[in-house]
């Protein structure tokens, strides 16, 4: 299992690149709540999981977003990916949900590439909301669940699981620079 | 008494001559004397116009430092000059070793470049084929995800049965109250009603946890899924580095033949 330091390195940076993509399309205050440990993921089949996987030869992260479908959370994410449309189709606000947690991972996994050699990130795949109950039974690596609220008005969940040894250390500081270093159409990205 | 005075006369005549003998030899000796030091003096003069003693032992002495400055200088360059020569030979000496040992292992040169060479080329074929392992993880993840549409079907066909496990459960209830309207006639369908809503509840309560499981399968599959998706990539791109790392060495090489 890996070192809680590790982790919690870990959770810093994806609450930076969370931040840092929220900010440059809402303005407002910005709160990143730890949820209790064991905390279970609320089932609602409106709320689907977005899950992504960032792998390297020494550990695994997985990543779990559960967005709300209501107009105050989807608005920004449209902003987010400079969709001008309305996501009112469920298809078109899946994709939307795959293509902003693929914007914040993809932020992540840049950061990372810093400090290790040889890092890939999967796809983005769409599961039951109730899935993310098993996630600690699946994994068995430091499971951690946060509730992200902007401006009172657009919230969502982000569960990070880091599956490493406890020698794994990840060695960087988080300079000043942007964590979310390149704009993104929005479109999917292969990294 | 004439004899003696003869004696006498002849006595004073020969003193008186030799008195006057000695005179002149004294004369004569007095001249040369005189003579020889009128040439000391004519000597002395001219000695006297060149330099005093001292000052001819002065002049010698600051000849002699000069001279053992000078020797000393002398020796000094000598010595550098020596020890200059004892670098040169030994520098020389050392290119001649090289030149020597250059071209003694000028042929295991040539030996080690040949093998290397080979080896680029081995491990050339070797990137080839784990280019082709990365085809493979991509196999396999089309084949997950099969898996993973096959585990949402079954999903949904669980949901269905769920839902006809509730509509039996409601059809039970309805019966068993239906029963207990009939009366004695109705006990006996009572009975069976009670035993299918039990039987529905037991199917329910099963179908909640294969529910579960079927969640938990889902996760599984995809994590895994996704990691073998990231690690092809992670591989794909290592390999490529290893590729080009490989291309720089068979260049450099072909540039050295």
């Amino acid at each position: 299992m890996a070192s809680i330091v590790a982790k919690a390195r870990l959770d810093e940076l994806f609450e930076r690149a969370v931040r840092e993509a929220v900010s440059s399309v809402v303005d407002g205050a910005f709160s990143c709540r730890q949820l209790p440990a064991g905390a279970t993921v609320v089932y609602a089949p409106e709320q689907p999981l977005v899950v992504l996987t960032i792998s390297s030869y020494k550990f695994q992260i997985i990543s779990l977003f559960q967005f709300q479908s209501d107009p105050s959370s989807v608005e920004p994410i449209a902003r987010l990916l400079n969709r001008h449309a309305s996501l009112q189709d469920e298809q078109a606000l899946l994709d939307a949900f795959d293509e902003a947690a693929n914007m914040i991972c993809g932020a992540v996994k840049r950061y990372l590439d810093r400090c290790f050699p040889h890092i890939g990130m999967s796809t983005p795949f769409v599961l039951d909301s109730a899935c993310a109950n098993h996630l600690q039974a699946v994994s068995g690596g430091k499971v951690d669940s946060y509730e992200i609220t902007v401006n009172n008005a657009m919230s969502f969940r982000l569960t990070v699981c880091l599956v490493a040894d406890d020698e794994l250390a990840f060695d960087f500081h988080l300079h000043e620079q942007s964590v979310v270093a390149e704009e993104s159409s929005g479109e999917l990205e292969l990294f | 008494m004439n004899a003696a005075i003869v004696s006498v006369l002849c006595f004073i005549c020969g003193a008186i001559l030799a008195w006057g003998m000695t005179r002149v030899h004294a004369a004569k000796i007095a001249l040369g004397l005189r003579q020889q030091l009128q040439g000391l003096q004519v000597q002395v003069d001219e000695l006297s116009q060149r330099a005093t003693a001292d000052e001819v032992e002065q002049s010698l002495n600051a000849l002699r430092q000069d001279l053992l400055q000078h020797q000393q200088r002398f020796e000094q360059e000598r010595s550098g000059l020596l020890g200059r020569l004892d670098q040169a030979e030994g520098r020389m000496a050392a290119q001649l070793e090289t030149a020597r040992l250059a071209e003694e292992n000028e042929e295991a040169y040539a030996h080690t470049k040949s093998l290397l060479s080979a080896e680029n080329s081995r491990l050339m074929a070797e990137i080839d084929e784990m280019l082709d392992l990365v085809t493979t993880f991509e196999r396999w993840s089309s084949e997950m995800q099969a898996i993973l549409v096959n585990n949402n079907t079954i999903k949904n066909k669980n949901s269905e049965f769920e839902s006809i496990v509730r509509q039996v459960v409601m059809l039970s209830l309805n019966a068993a109250i239906e029963a207990a309207r009939a009366g004695e006639q109705g006990r006996g369908f009572a009975v069976v009603a009670d035993g299918i809503r039990s039987l529905a509840q037991d199917s329910q309560k099963l179908s909640h946890e294969y529910r579960q499981n079927l969640d938990q399968n889902s996760l599984i599959t995809t994590t895994t899924f996704q990691d073998l998706q990231a690690s092809g990539k992670m591989l794909r791109t290592a390999v490529a580095n290893l590729q080009a790392s490989n291309d720089k060495i068979r260049s450099m090489l072909g540039q050295e033949g």
